[in-house]
């Protein structure tokens, strides 16, 4: 009669038959370098006829790319250049924020650009508004004037960095704890424009750099000279 | 030793294990959805062997703990974390032995069998479902014939070979799973070549995002622009409710070289799900489309649509009923059909149902289309015939309690219920 394995040796071997088998398992569909193509298909005699040798501007329904500047029916181009920095997202434009982006694992970061006319109500009610939703109190006259300044569209624009309670439009109890804001107010002679990042603090200031360089990048499209490359 | 392990195959020790197991992944799945949608975290958690990692930030996030600590983007690789695929096969395993071989046959235990039994039907339908079953779309417009329609979810390359008109056109087909791994955040990813015996070029694929659109290099100076567009990320979240866009809403995009396997010679290009014609390369007279769509399959049968109409409620432009006539065609025999909400065609193994409408005023051609949800699914009544016989599994062993309880003839209160549920159901459905 075989005596039976001691107790240890049967333990180590069902940990060792267990970590094989996962080795053997995880290894599995592991994807290489080079694949060979394996699949076909007959496409359907219904199918749309093969559309061949068409240029990038009609793939992409890029009608400003396909007709004349001249063209009154021309739709209208965006009346901004810019850059998006690399790994954030471009949303929808709308009525109000002419560049919409995002940012952070779960896109909690924003940045926009929005344009109004005129003075929009003017540098102190803006910049203050900014800092009223970082529930922060206000600046005085003195202390807006002591302010940085950035380069924005060939001009000083007023910067301003906060943290805060992010509450945005809502009341305190809907406050976003540990956020920051960073801001530029450009007036121009015939409008107001805005650019505001906002996100939880360390995500903005991992991509501060991002927004100065995306802040340089814009640029109205019918003054459009060399984009800085980043 | 196989006493052993069927013991421990059959033990409820492994089912309490299993199902510990199964409500963690359904806690984490539903968790992660929150960033990154149904479809992919349905992949990863319920229909994976093994879980490749565990987004820990995104958990933390969808709890809202972040509001008290942002841990930032934390995963974790969990590679020996077994997934939902697997769970359910070894819970199948477990069952089998365990609830039809190992318990034991006796007069009080056949509803539990049977039980048990229906169950195992259950886990056995999503394995057909999982394997077997196909789900898509196809949008005819009046008058229009196609015999195929497009998967919602699984995108393909597809690489055509331009012949002359009179002959069958084929394609090589590049699953979207052996090149959504291709992404990052820099503009040049991870890149993956594809090769095939009759084609004159590798095909490289790169930079794969998940949702993204070609953009106008306006500036000239994009070192990642082919011909005069790069691709852009796009945010996934639907800026009219602030929640993640579905999957069949988002468009992949990615960047392409085919390189000529002579001369070595290079020409890229941008792949997007949603242009408006395929990228063609041109190899000495030989000429390829190269296109980034949603798989398609081929039906038994063709559909035509003749007509399509959507009634209103009166006395507003709310939309109350679609319905489409259609022509199935099998070679040159017709059959006229109506498909119309919640009344599908079915026929071969295939449902279709009335999924959309478009009266073609918005675009400004007056064409009207509909769209029809294709289901192919062997599988599609098995749950509902598993519940059916769950609760008769169900019913005979509570009567039996009841009638062991009560001293009264179990075989005989059993066979009576039984009869007197079939007479009820009998009924019902004779007098609807």
């Amino acid at each position: 009669m075989i005596a039976p394995a001691p107790r240890p040796v049967t333990a180590l071997l069902r940990v060792s038959s267990f970590v094989f088998l996962f080795f053997i398992l995880s290894s599995c569909n592991r994807l290489e370098v080079s694949e060979a193509i394996t699949e076909s298909r007959d496409i359907s005699t219904h199918a749309s006829p093969a559309r061949v040798d068409i240029s990038s501007a009609a793939r992409f329904y890029d009608n400003a790319a396909q007709e004349p500047a001249e063209d009154p029916d021309a739709p209208r181009e965006h009346p901004l250049l810019w850059v998006t920095p690399a790994g954030w997202s471009e949303k929808p434009v709308s009525q109000m924020r002419l560049i919409d982006l995002s940012f952070g694992p779960a896109q909690e970061g924003e940045c926009y650009l929005a344009a109004l006319p005129g003075p929009a109500g003017g540098l102190s009610a803006n910049l203050n508004r900014w800092r009223a939703q970082m529930s922060l109190p206000p600046l005085s006259d003195a202390e807006i004037e002591s302010l940085q300044r950035k380069n924005f569209l060939g001009g000083p624009a007023h910067f301003i960095s906060v943290e805060g309670d992010f509450k945005g439009m809502g009341d305190e109890a809907s406050a976003k704890k540990g956020y920051k804001l960073l801001g530029l107010i450009h007036q121009a002679s015939e409008l107001t424009l805005f650019i505001k990042m906002t996100g939880p603090k360390e995500l903005v200031e991992q991509n501060s750099a991002a927004f100065d360089a995306f802040c340089q990048s814009v640029q109205f499209r019918k003054k459009a000279g060399a984009i800085p490359q980043h | 030793m196989l006493a052993r392990v069927f013991g421990f195959l059959s033990s409820f020790g492994l089912a309490t294990f299993v199902l510990s197991l199964l409500l963690l992944l359904t806690f984490l799945g539903t968790l992660e959805q929150a960033e990154y949608g149904l479809v992919a975290s349905q992949a990863r958690y319920f229909e994976s062997v093994f879980v490749d990692r565990i987004d820990v930030g995104a958990c933390w996030r969808a709890l809202a703990l972040n509001a008290y600590w942002d841990i930032g983007n934390v995963v974790l690789p969990v590679t020996f974390l077994p997934g939902g695929y697997t769970l359910m096969a070894v819970l199948f395993l477990n069952m089998f032995c365990g609830g039809l071989i190992r318990i034991r046959k006796a007069p009080r235990t056949v509803g539990v069998v049977i039980s048990h039994f229906a169950i195992l039907f259950m886990i056995a339908a999503g394995a057909v479902t999982y394997h077997f079953s196909k789900e898509g779309i196809l949008n005819l417009a009046e008058g229009q014939t196609h015999d195929e329609f497009q998967s919602f979810h699984e995108r393909v390359i597809e690489i055509e070979a331009v012949k002359p008109a009179s002959e069958k056109r084929t394609a090589l087909v590049i699953d979207g799973n052996l090149i959504n791994d291709l992404s990052n955040a820099s503009d040049h990813g991870k890149e993956r070549t594809f090769t095939h015996e009759s084609l004159p070029f590798d095909l490289v694929v790169t930079n794969w995002k998940q949702h993204a659109e070609p953009k106008r290099d306006t500036t000239g100076a994009r070192t990642d622009a082919v011909d005069g567009y790069f691709i852009q990320e796009l945010s996934k979240i639907d800026p009219k409710n602030g929640q993640l866009l579905a999957d069949e809403a988002l468009s992949n995009a990615c960047m392409v070289s085919a390189k000529d396997k002579k001369t070595g010679a290079e020409q890229k290009g941008i792949l997007w799900e949603f242009n408006a014609a395929p990228w063609t390369v041109s190899v000495g007279d030989q000429k390829f489309l190269i296109n980034l769509t949603r798989r398609s399959y081929r039906l038994p049968f063709a559909i035509r649509l003749d007509h399509t109409e959507q009634e209103v409620h009166p006395g507003t432009e709310r939309a109350r009923r679609f319905t489409s006539k259609v022509t199935k065609l099998h070679g040159e025999r017709e059959e006229k059909r109506i498909v119309t909400m919640n009344e599908p065609v079915r026929g071969e193994g295939y449902a279709i149902f009335q999924s959309s409408f478009d009266d073609g005023i918005d675009n400004g051609s007056s064409i009207k289309r509909s769209g029809f949800q294709v289901v192919e699914n062997p599988s599609d009544h098995w749950p509902l015939i598993s519940c059916i016989i769950v609760a008769v599994g169900l019913l005979i062993h509570f009567v039996m309690m009841l009638a062991r309880a009560m001293k009264w003839n179990p075989w005989i209160a059993v066979t009576s219920t039984l009869v007197t549920v079939a007479a009820g159901f009998t009924l019902a459905f004779w007098k609807l």
